[in-house]
């Protein structure tokens, strides 16, 4: 991996998914995280997918995903004994991620004013549903609800039909990259200045900042997206996206579609509607789609310089020889001794080959020794004894 | 003005449109100082998209209300034809004077152009370059032009994204481009702290694909070890309990509910006038039946209809119920939350973009210390060519004439390089490659006075030099 963030210590206090993205994406670029968690290992430890024979959930997928490359302590920092360990954890990090709700950490003696006013160069960052002031700052939600509240949701699905939850955790993915992002630029200033600080990051906000030609849409034209695109078209074996744009010549695009009604017709001639790719144009095409599978469609595309895509379901993506090309894939193996692939880093570095990274998903507390005895000094009978009353496991 | 932490860092921007160009959006409204690179011959089409009219003598590309959005902050513009040698030329001395480069052209065009990291290397031996593509530079898939659209459906997002039974589905937006952006401008900044700790530039070659197969990373992870993935499972919350999508008060409103504990379940038996035979029910061991669901789903379904969306949402979050309206840009321009956190700022386009002021969203995150700021309407094409040439560049006043001349700085597209938008508004929302659905739900012939209550009288109206 290609290490740009080597030397940087963050700590992840995150039990969500959006506050362990963030710190994933600083694990993957090389920093040093260590995650901390309850001594009974994090509640998303028990948050699927599970595999069909795990029955005593030992490998959570997405707690895999976002957790593997960092260090895990457990500590119980609600007890005083737990809270002087987290103190020490803090004193040696550059970068503190949490995305508990407001005032979560606060009650416990670790809000952002009392952790800065100890460490003013910590950058501090807090990821939440909407933010840490406003209206809506103590309003509960859920990945569902934030795709809805953020406009993720408005112009997903049919027309005829409730508005579409998008999968996975995308929402919370997606404000934890921004939260990466934001949070190394407040290091950058504390780099330059020693001044740290608190880095609120809503995923209303995270979301909302990036609709594009939307708002353009709304405030210069009055418009509101619709539902209901209809842009997928059938291929004999699935089903892809072909665009017509305009570098590409008319009669060029005829003939790679085997549509040559496109300029015999004189009602299928550009620019006017025929341009709207969803338009009459779309019916056309999807005349002609099935005869072809959809990579013999990406190779007449590649030919013609002609935008399009394939669905792809995951097992196509998990065998895609464009991600087998590049080296994607990671490796992870299963407590069950299972070697499978894991999704790698989005970037090549220098043109460097990535290597196959095989992935380890710690267990919980697996580094207290390392961290809590060799890095912070305790000794082997105060660890003992921390773990006697429970404030570590 | 307060210095803001990316002071002094400059960033040349010759990416299109999206996430191609938006992550120096992100870095300038911290201080970055970016130039827009742009070839004026044929300019970038978000100025081209969504316009708000205007005089035949005006220049349309100046008109794009997406290039206003995107392009805010931005601090100069240049137009430059790079293709002939003395503008080849003109950007190695900018990229000698910057910091990072970022780039969204297809793989294989700056090669063409001898502007790859090489040839950028050999001008600043520190650049930091970013390559966003569809797919990266190398494998099958290097040369397939594409939209964040192709690889939303490439990614498996498409093939998640659905309502049971009804088969894969396209989202609305050209999803890989918006997260996208944040996940490079992220690499923008750890490469720079790469370079403070090494002295040492980097390519960073993003493949869009890889960013959406990353960002759906537990489920790709969960189907390689065989679990079952939620795949077109609708508008729920595959973990809660309870969970979906209702119609409120109004035309097409929507309100997504979700309940994940036991609080949230006996917030929503309140709300419903379900009895405490529902509500102190275990439920997150004794799960809803199907019957029961559908049930509680009809109960909750009569109530969300009997009042607005924004009602339901207070009253929801005031029972501990997750909620919220499906919201609109037109909800979120007007939503009191984002109001009272600052979210938009109004921006004063200049006389000859004909949009008077406008809303756009602000600050990406909150520091603290250090907030981001509105320094710069987006500029014009050409709007700094004389500016940067004899500054950044460093090129005498004489020669930068003789530079203009000759065509390898201007402020005027090709004829055949950009066309005026049509003058018909569904005609002009359907403009541009990325335009998704190509149809508009509904114009809303209020959408002036709306934002002008909410943003203030001056929104919206044209300042011209000529009225001035």
């Amino acid at each position: 991996m290609p290490g740009l963030l080597e030397g940087l210590t963050v700590l992840d206090l995150g039990q969500g998914h959006s506050g362990p993205y963030c710190a994933k994406l600083y694990a993957d670029a090389g920093a040093n995280v260590i995650h901390v968690e309850p001594p009974a290992g994090d509640a998303s430890r028990a948050e699927g997918p599970f595999a069909p024979g795990d029955v005593d959930q030992e490998f959570s997928a997405s707690f895999a995903f976002l957790n593997s490359g960092k260090s895990s302590v457990t500590v119980d920092y609600t007890t005083g004994e737990g809270a002087s360990i987290l103190w020490e954890l803090i004193d040696r990090a550059d970068i503190v991620v949490e995305d508990a709700p407001p005032g979560t950490l606060a009650k416990l003696g670790f809000g952002a004013d009392t952790v800065l006013a100890r460490k003013p160069d910590l950058v501090y960052i807090s990821i939440t549903g909407f933010g840490q002031t406003g209206l809506y700052r103590d309003y509960p939600a859920t990945e569902m609800t934030l795709q809805a509240a953020s406009g993720l949701m408005d112009g997903n699905g049919r027309s005829d039909r409730e508005p579409l939850r998008y999968p996975m955790n995308m929402a919370q993915h997606w404000a934890g990259a921004n939260a990466a992002y934001a949070g190394l630029v407040a290091y950058w200033h504390a780099m330059m200045t020693g001044e740290g600080q608190h880095v609120d990051v809503s995923i209303q906000e995270s979301l909302a900042n990036t609709w594009y030609m939307v708002y353009a849409d709304y405030e210069y034209a009055g418009a509101l997206q619709a539902r209901g695109q209809r842009d997928l078209l059938p291929a004999s074996d699935g089903q892809i996206m072909i665009r017509w744009q305009t570098s590409v010549p008319w009669e060029q695009f005829a003939i790679a579609l085997d549509a040559l009604e496109l300029v015999t017709n004189p009602e299928l001639q550009p620019p006017a509607s025929m341009t709207v790719n969803a338009g009459p144009l779309f019916d056309v095409m999807a005349a002609h789609t099935p005869a072809k599978t959809r990579r013999e469609w990406m190779d007449i595309a590649i030919a013609n310089e002609i935008p399009a895509g394939m669905v792809q379901s995951l097992d196509d993506i998990a065998t895609c020889e464009q991600h087998a090309a590049r080296g994607f894939w990671d490796s992870v193996t299963t407590p069950w001794g299972k070697t499978v692939a894991f999704p790698g880093v989005y970037y090549l570095a220098n043109a460097e080959s990535r290597t196959v990274v095989n992935r380890h998903v710690p267990r919980p507390g697996e580094h207290n020794r390392e961290i809590l005895g060799r890095l912070l000094g305790h000794t082997d009978d105060q660890l003992d004894s921390l773990r006697a009353i429970g404030v570590i496991s | 003005m307060t210095r803001l932490p990316l002071e002094g860092i400059r960033i040349v921007d010759n990416g299109i449109v999206q996430a191609g160009t938006f992550p120096g959006r992100l870095l300038a409204d911290f201080g970055a100082e970016v130039v827009r690179v742009e070839n004026f011959r044929r300019p970038d089409v978000s100025r081209n998209a969504v316009f708000p009219g205007g005089r035949a003598e005006d220049p349309y590309w100046e008109g794009g209300g997406t290039y206003h959005e995107q392009f805010r902050n931005k601090r100069f513009c240049v137009g430059l034809d790079v293709r002939k040698a003395s503008g080849r030329a003109a950007f190695l001395r900018l990229v000698a004077a910057s910091d990072i480069v970022l780039d969204s052209h297809p793989p294989g065009v700056m090669d063409k152009l001898q502007l790859d990291y090489e040839a950028l290397k050999a001008a600043n031996s520190k650049i930091i370059y970013v390559s966003t593509s569809g797919y990266g530079y190398g494998g099958p898939y290097a040369t397939v032009r594409s939209y964040g659209m192709m690889t939303e459906v490439m990614c498996g997002s498409g093939w998640l994204n659905g309502y049971p039974g009804e088969g894969p589905r396209r989202g609305a937006c050209p999803l890989t481009d918006h997260p996208a952006t944040y996940h490079i401008a992220f690499l923008l900044m750890a490469a720079l702290i790469k370079r403070r700790r090494t002295g040492e530039g980097t390519w960073l070659d993003v493949s869009q694909y890889e960013v959406g197969t990353n960002i759906l990373g537990d489920a790709h992870l969960a189907n390689a070890i065989g679990a079952a993935v939620p795949a077109q499972a609708g508008s729920i919350d595959p973990a809660a309990v309870f969970s979906g999508c209702f119609a409120s008060d109004g035309s097409d409103q929507w309100i997504a509910i979700s309940v994940t504990s036991q609080e949230g379940w006996k917030g929503l038996c309140s709300i419903v006038g379900l009895d405490a035979t529902w509500a102190d029910r275990d439920i997150t061991s004794r799960r809803l039946t199907e019957r029961e669901t559908a049930f509680v789903a009809e109960s909750l379904s009569s109530w969300t209809r009997s009042r607005s969306k924004t009602a339901a949402f207070a009253e929801l979050a005031r029972a501990g119920v997750a909620a919220s309206p499906v919201n609109s840009v037109r909800d979120l321009l007007l939503d009191p939350h984002l109001a009272e956190r600052g979210f938009y700022w109004t921006v004063r386009q200049a006389p000859e973009q004909h949009a008077g002021l406008r809303a756009w969203p602000g600050p990406p995150a909150r520091l603290t210390a250090t907030p981001a700021a509105l320094r710069a309407r987006a500029p014009m094409l050409g709007e700094h060519n004389r500016e940067v040439a004899t500054g950044i560049m460093g090129f005498s006043e004489d020669e930068y004439l003789a530079l203009e001349a000759e065509g390898a700085f201007g402020t005027t597209p090709d004829a055949a390089g950009m066309k005026p938008p049509p003058q018909d508004i569904g005609a002009r929302l359907t403009l541009g490659p990325a335009a998704a659905s190509a149809r508009a739900r509904e114009v809303d012939p209020h959408a002036m006075d709306r934002l002008r209550e909410r943003f203030g009288d001056e929104y919206g109206r044209e300042v011209r030099a000529t009225d001035s």
